[in-house]
């Protein structure tokens, strides 16, 4: 009988992910880099870094069914 | 350099008839259906959240207050990372129930109409700044590309524009289960076309202005006070709440509602959405800080607001200049579009349809028309009212307080969708009064200082001391006040009231919590549906929405069982939601498909539904649960592998269980007989199981049913099934077992047969024997005295004597070949041609005189050699042509033919007559010995059984097929010849081939 593995894992990255947000966005951290203002694209670059860790999270959700 | 003004006219019509064109080939099937499905698409329709405020304002945003108009999308990116959490249970739920907006959605779950009408009317007042400021947008980029005035005109122009399009595009299906691929297709190549516009203005400002990236890094160097001034505002600016806002409007707008749930063609696509949304939102503000400092290094005149068009005008390409004014066109379009078909849709159903319904419902001849047409009709009056407001805005307003107004509003359904989602404690009353708290001070705080700026309303309220006076701090003032009076009235209110019983049914089918269905639908069949709906809906409308619940659900016309006809009212609930909206649909179904309170529903069915909602919440199980549900899994697998047949019956005798044992013994299939009564189950299993039920007996051995006209033997048992919930303890049904004994049965028929047939051969011996001694004496004496004696009447007695002798003697003959037969000898096994055996028996039938009245065909093949012995087997032969030619009457013609068997083992001779045949009763005894159908003093009842007895020995068999009144065949089969045997599998091939 083909039992299958639980899986939780869906909700906690995408919680886990919601929280990286918020701390890569509001957080003592978010205030950091914005006073090294360093290049223009620094916030672009975060951003993008986040939506690729979002897109990981989704393939593994697919992976799993 | 300035653009003419006819210019940007023609090019703007001139697009919209592309967008036209792209929407209708999608209509018609000319863009393959699988682009409306690809999940690009649905990303680039997501795109419609940029609308104007984004294309123009983020420019102007981004030099007030910096990096703060990032917000607006990372807070996207945040709604979209929470996707498994937030977005899919809300599809789901969109879909299940067909709920076509956020007022269903809300509807649904707080149950009553108040919601759906108080959700709608803030909601349009929410959402009319927006649309007016796309109008403003667009009049204004006209003016600041042409430096000329534009006429209100021209803005009337453009939203009949928009009106055409809606109505045709968005508007065509009267349900929500029918998808607008059109109006999908066109909204991402709108998305496309801002995209491709903003980049290259972008592209223009980094390369065409600054000579590159080179030159822009050297202009922020010369320019530090510029990268600075994107980053200062993030440290006191309203960075959170401009997040939260975005945060909940990325879903709550109704156009992102209405793109993201109700036109989803494909929920898999929400699945890349998830990180392809945020990432075309980060490609389309790349271009944002390379535009404004282009804007601040070269002025081009215009608000920064209109940067985008401002820095092309020095271009020297006016090509540039009109794709960026198409790129602002399909950005205000498509939010108008689209929000106006979404608020439509919740005005018809919560704000028209109520009036209506359902006095005058019936008397609709087409409902599905009349729903379109209204659809239409508010269409045209939600744009034209985005029209009036932008009429008495002053132009001056800034696009992004104007946005921001409207996203306050829509930030107010927050609290009744967290609620919804994660709070089953949540009532209507503490929704309601929350949202009217939060309009409340939305409308003292945001829009009453909107109409006053506008010079709309004269100055009353005097908030500026409270909260400063730049239009951001408003905003963060408006949004803290009104989102807090909200929640803690949603809250409070909803700790101190109760919930009704609809109110926590929906509730517990929003947490998805498992709520077994109560209650049987008083209509009977799927025609007094019909009939009940007619009566509020119409007869058009009820027929064809049974016919398509019907369809969805595979059921047919003469369906009856209470569990089905459930699913069904159910169904028909949830089709009728998408066309008039959830509370019409279930009043319409309450009123007209009432369940019979004191029916108990088939304990199949809640079996049924208990495990429709564990396989569906198999990935949610955790922990405890998800062993419980192995166990489950374990338990039910058992049962339906079972080689014994199992059947569960409920209290009131429904099925419950009906294993695959079942299944193969019966020809029923479980889906078939779940929920079924045994009184309405097809004979002869309704009837036998309904009596042993009802007996007394625990055990029924050895039963003989007749099943298709053969008989089958059962031993059946049974065992009740206390209901150990109920107090006292109650039955709560039975489960039956039955063993086939058929086979067994068969067998031993067969060796009680054979062991008859031996009986009877070593009896016919013994009196053959003793027989034969005293007749041969008694026929020699009588030779002896018709020698002795002249006179003719004594020697004509004598012949006499004689003749019976002779007869005695052919029976003593039978009875004594009859008790030999069952002994083979081995000398006499040979190969032996088949058709010359048949053409031995042939001619000795011929002699007898029945036999010369009877044409005889052999058709067997003079090929086949089969082994045996020869006497014997002729013997058989002579028996069964003998009985032919007796059956037969005179001048008609027996055959016998024979084939190989498949696999060239075996030969079948059919020897077939076309005379009086064998009642079917007696077919089964003709291989008895002394079993006789032909006259008395006519046959011995031997012939027969010594064809089985010989076939038998030879290792084959004898199989007997008769219809009274056409003829019988007797089928013999007998192995071949060793050596043939593959000679004739060939044989046998070649002619198959």
């Amino acid at each position: 009988m083909p039992f299958r593995p639980d899986h939780g894992r869906g909700l906690d990255s995408s919680v886990l992910l919601f929280l990286l947000g918020l701390f890569l966005f509001f957080s003592p951290f978010t205030f950091w880099w914005a006073e090294l203002a360093a290049v223009w694209y620094l916030p672009y670059l975060l951003w993008l870094g986040l939506i690729g860790l979002i897109a990981v999270a989704a393939r593994r959700e697919r992976d799993d069914g | 350099m300035t653009a003419e003004l006819w210019i940007l006219f023609l090019a703007g019509i001139g697009y919209l008839l592309v967008l036209f064109l792209i929407a209708y080939a999608a209509e018609r099937g000319v863009i393959p259906s699988a682009v409306a499905r690809h999940p690009l698409t649905y990303v680039l329709s997501l795109g419609v959240y940029a609308t104007s405020w984004t294309y123009y304002g983020s420019v102007g945003f981004a030099q007030t207050d910096g990096y703060n108009f990032l917000t607006i999308y990372l807070g996207v990116t945040l709604t979209f990372a929470l996707t498994p959490v937030l977005l899919k249970p809300i599809l789901r739920l969109t879909r299940d129930y067909q709920l076509t907006s956020l007022a269903d959605l809300l509807a649904f779950r707080y149950r009553s109409q108040l919601t759906g009408v108080v959700v709608t009317l803030f909601m349009l007042i929410g959402i009319l700044p927006y649309i007016s400021l796309q109008i403003l947008a667009v009049t204004a980029s006209i003016r600041s590309q042409t430096q000329a005035a534009t006429s209100s005109a021209l803005a009337l122009g453009f939203c009949i524009t928009l009106i055409v399009f809606a109505i045709l595009f968005g508007a065509r299906h009267a349900s929500a289960r029918e998808k607008h691929e059109g109006l999908v297709v066109a909204i991402a190549f709108e998305s496309a076309v801002k995209l491709l516009a903003l980049a290259l203005v972008g592209g223009f400002a980094v390369f065409g202005l600054f000579g590159g990236f080179g030159g822009m890094e050297q202009w922020v160097a010369r320019t530090p006070e510029a990268l600075e001034a994107l980053y200062a505002p993030m440290q006191q600016g309203p960075w959170l709440t401009l997040m939260l806002l975005a945060f909940t409007a990325s879903f709550l707008l109704p156009r992102q509602f209405h793109m993201l749930f109700t036109e989803n063609i494909e929920p898999r696509t929400l699945r890349y959405a998830s990180w392809g949304f945020p990432l075309f939102l980060l490609v389309l503000n790349l271009p944002i800080v390379p535009v404004l400092w282009a804007g601040m290094a070269f002025p081009p005149g215009t608000n920064p607001d209109y940067y985008v068009l401002g820095v092309t005008l020095g271009s020297g390409a006016p090509w540039l200049a009109t794709v960026a004014f198409l790129g602002g066109v399909s950005a205000a379009s498509a939010m108008m579009i689209v929000e106006t078909i979404a608020l439509a849709a919740m005005c018809l159903n919560h704000l028209i349809l109520p009036m209506s319904f359902p006095a005058r419902a019936a008397t609709y001849d087409n409902l599905y028309q009349r729903v379109l047409w209204w659809r239409r009709l508010l269409i045209a009056v939600i744009i034209l009212a985005g029209y009036g407001f932008y009429l008495l805005l002053e132009a001056n307003q800034g696009l992004v307080q104007l946005g921001l107004i409207s996203f306050v509003a829509v930030a107010q359904f927050l609290p009744g969708i967290l609620g919804l989602l994660f709070w089953r404690r949540a009532t209507r009353v503490g929704f309601i009064g929350g949202l009217l708290a939060g309009a409340a001070v939305w409308s003292v705080t945001l829009l009453l200082p909107l109409l006053e700026q506008s010079g709309i309303l004269g100055t009353t309220l005097h908030l500026q001391s409270w909260y400063g006076d730049t239009g951001t701090s408003r905003i963060v003032f408006g949004t803290f006040w009104s989102l807090a009076a909200n929640s803690l009235c949603f809250v409070g209110l909803s700790v101190v009231t109760h919930q009704t019983a609809e109110e926590s049914e929906a509730a517990s089918i929003c947490s998805r919590d498992v709520l077994p269905p109560r209650g049987v639908v008083a209509a009977a069949s799927p025609q007094q549906f019909r009939e009940q709906l007619a009566r509020i809906v119409g007869p058009h409308t009820a027929e064809r929405e049974v016919r398509q619940a019907l369809a969805d659900l595979a059921l047919s016309e003469t369906e009856r069982r209470p569990t089905q006809l459930r699913r069904l009212r159910e169904r028909i609930e949830r089709n009728l939601s998408g066309l008039i909206g959830p509370l019409l649909a279930r009043m319409v179904v309450d009123d007209r498909l009432q369940l019979d309170p004191d029916g108990k529903l088939a304990l199949a069915d809640t079996v049924r539904f208990l495990e429709e909602h564990l396989e569906e919440s198999r990935s949610r199980l955790q922990g405890l649960a998800a062993e419980l549900d192995k166990l489950r899994r374990y338990h039910r697998q058992v049962l339906q592998e079972l080689p014994l047949a199992v059947c569960s019956l409920g209290p009131s005798q429904e099925i419950v269980i009906w294993n695959n044992a079942m299944e193969r013994l019966s020809g029923l299939a479980a889906h078939e007989v779940s929920g079924v009564q045994l009184a309405e189950l097809e004979e002869p299993w309704g009837a036998l199981l309904r009596s042993f039920a009802d007996a007394q007996e625990q055990h029924l051995y050895k039963l003989q049913v007749q099943i298709r006209a053969r008989p089958r033997w059962f031993n059946l048992h049974k065992a009740a099934i206390e209901d150990s919930t109920a107090l006292p303890p109650a039955a709560g049904g039975m489960v039956i077992l039955i063993e086939d004994l058929t086979e067994r049965q068969t067998l031993e028929s067969e060796l009680a047969h054979t062991a008859r047939l031996a009986s009877i051969g070593r009896l016919a011996a013994g009196v053959a024997h003793e027989i034969g001694n005293p007749l041969t004496g008694i026929a020699s004496l009588a030779q002896n005295l018709r020698d002795e004696s002249d006179q003719a009447a004594i020697r004509e007695s004598i012949e006499l004597i004689q003749q019976q002798i002779r007869r005695i003697a052919d029976i003593v003959q039978s009875l004594v070949t009859f008790a030999h037969g069952g002994v083979p000898s081995e000398r006499a096994m040979a190969p032996l041609g088949l058709a010359a055996c048949v053409d031995e028996a042939v001619r000795l039938v011929r002699l007898s005189r029945a036999g010369k009245e009877i044409n005889f065909a052999n058709h067997c093949d003079p090929a086949i050699v089969i082994e045996g012995d020869r006497s014997r087997l002729v013997q058989v032969f002579v028996n069964l042509l003998t009985n032919a030619c007796d059956a037969s009457h005179p001048g008609s013609t027996v055959d016998i033919a024979a084939e190989r068997d498949d696999a060239g083992e075996s030969v079948r001779i059919v020897v077939r007559d076309h005379g009086s045949g064998i009642p079917e009763e007696l077919q089964e005894r003709v291989f008895e010995p002394f079993f006789t159908t032909k006259q008395p003093g006519q046959g011995t009842g031997l012939g027969l059984p010594l064809v089985y007895n010989i076939v038998s020995d030879h290792g084959g068999a004898v199989a007997i097929e008769s219809a009274p009144g056409i003829g019988t065949s007797v089928t013999v089969r007998l192995p071949l010849h060793n050596e043939t045997r593959g000679r004739g599998a060939a044989l046998s091939q070649a002619g198959a081939r």
